[in-house]
């Protein structure tokens, strides 16, 4: 009877460490000597051995598909790349933003401001007959 | 003990990963497709059952590999690889099991698996639906995938006492609704 009052919580915790462990003499002892007081720990550990096994036989031998490298390889290029792109596109927005900087510098230094102080036409300048003739402003009527 | 279903875990030595992502790290492409033909079974057997769903298993395994690569930078020890792609694997588990619990349910996940086990998966899955995600995931972790305490507290990222105190409420309430449904 002190066996089965005091003694049902350590068995309870025993029989869970005996599934992982060897149990010392003594505790062994006190296991087989609780077992023969306490039919309910006895119920007990005999519907925690079912239970268990019955988890152990329902694993599910699983295996990876066929097909699983070829996609985890195709996936992992892929976020490869993204990694890449990822890395090197602020770098690349920088590079097009200086480029364009540099060719709108380029451009505003050679254009000219006006016709340069040594400019001569080389052809000669003709009054054409067919144009309308310029009316003279200071003519009087 | 009952070793029905049960495929011995073949865990990689660390010494040869650690050539193995260190190569990755430097770009190549060999030693990646290695390094996931070397892990994505027992991933995605992990997976699967954690979830007990196969293919959100495989998608989730998918992503695990793609996380563990973009952020390889952060690994200090090659030798660890391993249970780092494994903690990231759990932790893509734990974040769709919330989201899939904060969705109506549904029990057709069961659908695609195969044989005459298939009352005893259903059975199991209620029950395991039941149960908080962390216990959920340390009961599963340790009865189907065998793994030692110290592996479940580094893929969970727990202490070791946590590990075991989870576990012996996992049991307990798992035994508690197994007794229920078969009363049922």
């Amino acid at each position: 009877m002190i066996i089965r009052k005091f003694g049902c919580k350590r068995f309870e915790i025993l029989a869970s460490e005996s599934l992982d462990r060897g149990l010392v003499p003594a505790e062994f002892r006190f296991m087989s000597q609780h077992r023969e007081a306490c039919a309910r720990c006895r119920q007990s550990e005999t519907s925690r051995v079912m239970a268990l096994n019955m988890l152990r036989e329902s694993a599910i031998p699983a295996q990876a598909d066929d097909s699983f490298d070829r996609r985890l390889l195709r996936r992992a290029r892929l976020q490869s790349a993204r990694e890449q792109v990822s890395y090197w596109s602020p770098a690349a927005v920088g590079a097009t933003v200086a480029l364009v900087l540099v060719l709108a510098a380029v451009q505003l230094v050679s254009k000219p401001n006006g016709l340069p102080e040594n400019n001569s036409p080389a052809g000669e300048a003709r009054l054409s007959s067919s144009l309308p003739a310029v009316p003279d402003l200071n003519s009087t009527p | 003990m009952v070793e029905a279903n049960y495929i011995p875990i073949v865990r990689p030595d660390p010494s040869e990963e650690l050539t193995w992502v260190g190569r990755c790290r430097k770009g190549d492409d060999t030693a990646l497709t290695h390094l996931i033909h070397r892990h994505r079974n027992r991933l995605v057997r992990t997976a699967t059952n954690l979830l007990r769903d196969r293919h959100e298993a495989e998608d989730v395994s998918q992503e695990a590999f793609l996380k563990a690569f973009r952020e390889l930078h952060r690994l200090r020890d090659d030798r660890a690889f391993s249970g780092f792609l494994y903690r990231i694997c759990v932790r893509l588990c734990m974040d769709r099991l919330r989201l899939k619990r904060a969705e109506p349910a549904e029990f057709d996940s069961v659908q695609n698996h195969e044989g005459g086990a298939i009352e005893n998966r259903v059975l199991i899955e209620r029950i395991l639906d039941q149960l908080p995600a962390d216990l959920r995931f340390t009961l599963v972790l340790r009865e189907i995938e065998q793994l030692s305490y110290e592996e479940v507290a580094e893929y969970m990222h727990v202490p070791i006492g946590t590990v075991r105190s989870r576990l012996h409420s996992a049991r307990e309430k798992f035994r508690k609704l197994w007794l229920e449904a078969m009363a049922e």
